[in-house]
């Protein structure tokens, strides 16, 4: 080789070394189609002396059934923030089964992909996070496609609380709550059965039975009530009726009778003696039979007040009732 | 004499008991409800289940004024006011003079929420239940002719015996009490006869009273009927009832949109 080709050489040597030493690659476009379609790439590409970091990061590590919650993802030490890819969480199955939604959320730094996420259970979950792979050019050919580390997130969910109720007051009748209704419910009687109307009926009908049964067994008892109607005659034959068995039952016969000719027949207050009542009696027009009854009883009273021994404290006074009874049309 | 009393009155008919238990729970049920009474929500269903048990004491025969009041108030606080206004009315069949009952039925009445504007030709509440049931029990006339047939047999007795003369003008009295008191009796039966004539019903919900017996009917009354009112059976056809409102209008209602009387 002559002098000026070995200068060539080592001018074009040097120029493709120092290209070999700079051509990092820093963006997709620089990557072979091969390297840009590796599985869980989101396009990083780390730079000289450092490997990208992913870090998943939950809004809180506890949330309420029903609600939202975000997850954010923040990758670090790429060259090309610009050109990361958002990894798709909502096609996952792993994902599907703990959360009912998994949406996309604008994020406002490159570099940062945010999601909104509404679990379907209550209970602790741990995200099933995915590898998050990244381009590192100083690795050897065929190593440069590493995992970025990223610390598990664990999530709870629990379940929701329900809200205090507003306490509504029963509105009605205040005695309606403060009586006590019927603890057996039947307490008030029904109508009166035919059982009670048939003692009634009884109770009217037995009437006239009583009336004729009373006269049939005392037959001179009704008229005997028929003459006590006159006051005369009743305070008479009261007078005789206490006479009856006293030690004085001649002195208040004989008292008795005058007291009932004076009141009943108008026998005058002179007229004391049997004799003067005999005399009165037919002087006042009563049957000459009268005053001999009226003459003889009250001698017999005379006559057992001083001494005679003939008639007794029973006799006496019945005998007068019977002469009073006589009188008075029995 | 005193033992052929005991033994006559032993015999007497009394009221049937059954039921204690029910009654027991039903009573229960509803205190629970009175001491929760500042939580409707909590409250309501102890009264509903009171209720249902009061509903199932009536239904087995053990029917009483008392038994339809409690069954009433319990409706009317678990909410129900149709129901309500319906078992004070059946008690009011049992016993038309209970003044308890006639008081609650009032107080229901006065929860019926009537139509704006209402006409008065058309919708009217529906008066106090008045006349000689709505103040004298069977007990009461019972009673009173007891009294009117002891005073006639005893005057009768002393006049036909002794002869007195007060006997007269106390057989004269225990006569006209009689008279008085089959009066009285008679209208009783008459008044309660005309209620009864008429089946009541009472419109569980708001509901339209129509012209025929269909919905394809115009309005009878622009304003439905509100819950709890009270209507007269006047005829029936193809499940629609025909009524007339206290106001004195007529018109129809589908008989799923009432509520009889038991």
């Amino acid at each position: 080789m002559s002098r000026t080709g070995r200068l060539i050489a080592a001018v074009l040597l040097t120029i493709g070394c120092q290209q070999a030493r700079g051509q990092t690659p820093t963006s997709l476009a620089d990557l072979t189609p091969v390297e840009r379609q590796q599985a869980d790439f989101y396009g990083a590409i780390a730079g000289d002396g450092a490997a990208v970091k992913a870090t998943w990061t939950l809004g809180s590590r506890t949330v309420i059934l029903g609600s939202d919650i975000e997850l954010t993802l923040r990758v670090y030490n790429a060259v090309n923030h610009g050109e990361l890819l958002r990894p798709n969480l909502s096609e996952r199955p792993e994902w599907k089964a703990i959360f009912s939604e998994v949406g996309d959320v604008p994020a406002a730094t490159p570099g940062e992909f945010r999601y909104r996420l509404k679990p379907r259970n209550v209970g602790e979950f741990e995200l099933p996070l995915p590898r998050y792979r990244y381009y590192h050019p100083p690795a050897p050919e065929g190593k440069r496609m590493r995992a970025a580390f990223s610390e598990a997130v664990k999530l709870t969910v629990t379940a929701p609380v329900e809200p205090p109720r507003i306490r509504i007051p029963l509105e009605g009748p205040s005695h309606f709550f403060d009586e006590d209704p019927s603890p057996r419910g039947s307490g008030s009687p029904s109508p009166p059965s035919a059982y009670w109307w048939t003692l009634f009926i009884l109770a009217l009908l037995g009437t006239p039975t009583a009336v004729a049964l009373w006269r049939r067994w005392n037959p001179d008892a009704a008229r005997l009530a028929h003459i006590r109607r006159a006051k005369s005659v009743r305070t008479a034959l009261d007078a005789l009726l206490k006479a009856e068995g006293s030690p004085d039952f001649a002195e208040r016969v004989a008292r008795a009778m005058l007291r009932y000719l004076a009141e009943r027949w108008n026998l005058p207050a002179s007229a004391r003696t049997p004799r003067e009542v005999m005399a009165a009696l037919d002087d006042g027009g009563q049957p000459p039979e009268m005053g001999m009854e009226a003459e003889s009883l009250l001698g017999r009273c005379d006559a057992a007040r001083f001494g005679d021994a003939g008639d007794t404290a029973l006799s006496l006074p019945g005998d007068a009732a019977r002469l009073i009874g006589r009188w008075e049309g029995m | 004499m005193n033992a052929l009393l005991f033994a006559i009155l032993s015999l007497a008919p009394t009221p049937g008991s059954g039921g204690n238990e029910l009654a027991a729970e039903a009573h229960r049920e509803y205190r629970i409800g009175c001491e929760n009474r500042d939580d409707a929500a909590v409250a309501r269903p102890h009264f509903a289940k009171a209720a249902l048990l009061f509903r199932e004491l009536w239904e087995r025969g053990g029917g009483s004024p008392e038994l339809a009041r409690s069954r009433a108030r319990a409706e009317f606080l678990s909410g129900d006011l149709a129901a309500a206004i319906a078992a004070a009315h059946a008690g009011l069949r049992i016993a038309p003079h209970h003044a308890g009952l006639q008081r609650d039925l009032e107080t229901y009445r006065d929860a019926v929420v009537p139509p704006a504007d209402a006409n008065p030709d058309e919708w009217l509440r529906p008066p106090r239940i008045a006349g000689v049931r709505a103040r004298i029990s069977e007990w009461d006339l019972f009673g009173a002719s007891c009294a009117a047939v002891t005073m006639l047999a005893i005057g009768l007795f002393r006049r036909f015996t002794s002869g007195a003369k007060w006997a007269i003008p106390l057989s004269a009295i225990g006569v006209a009490g009689l008279l008085l008191c089959g009066a009285m009796g008679w209208k009783r039966i008459a008044e309660v006869e005309a209620d009864r004539a008429e089946t009541l019903w009472v419109v569980r919900g708001d509901e339209t009273l129509r012209k025929g017996n269909g919905e394809s009917y115009p309005p009878r009354i622009d304003a439905p009927l509100p819950r709890g009112a009270e209507v007269r059976e006047v005829g029936r056809r193809g499940g629609w009832i025909q009524v007339r409102v206290a106001g004195g209008a007529i018109g129809w209602l589908p008989e799923p949109a009432l509520r009889p009387v038991p």
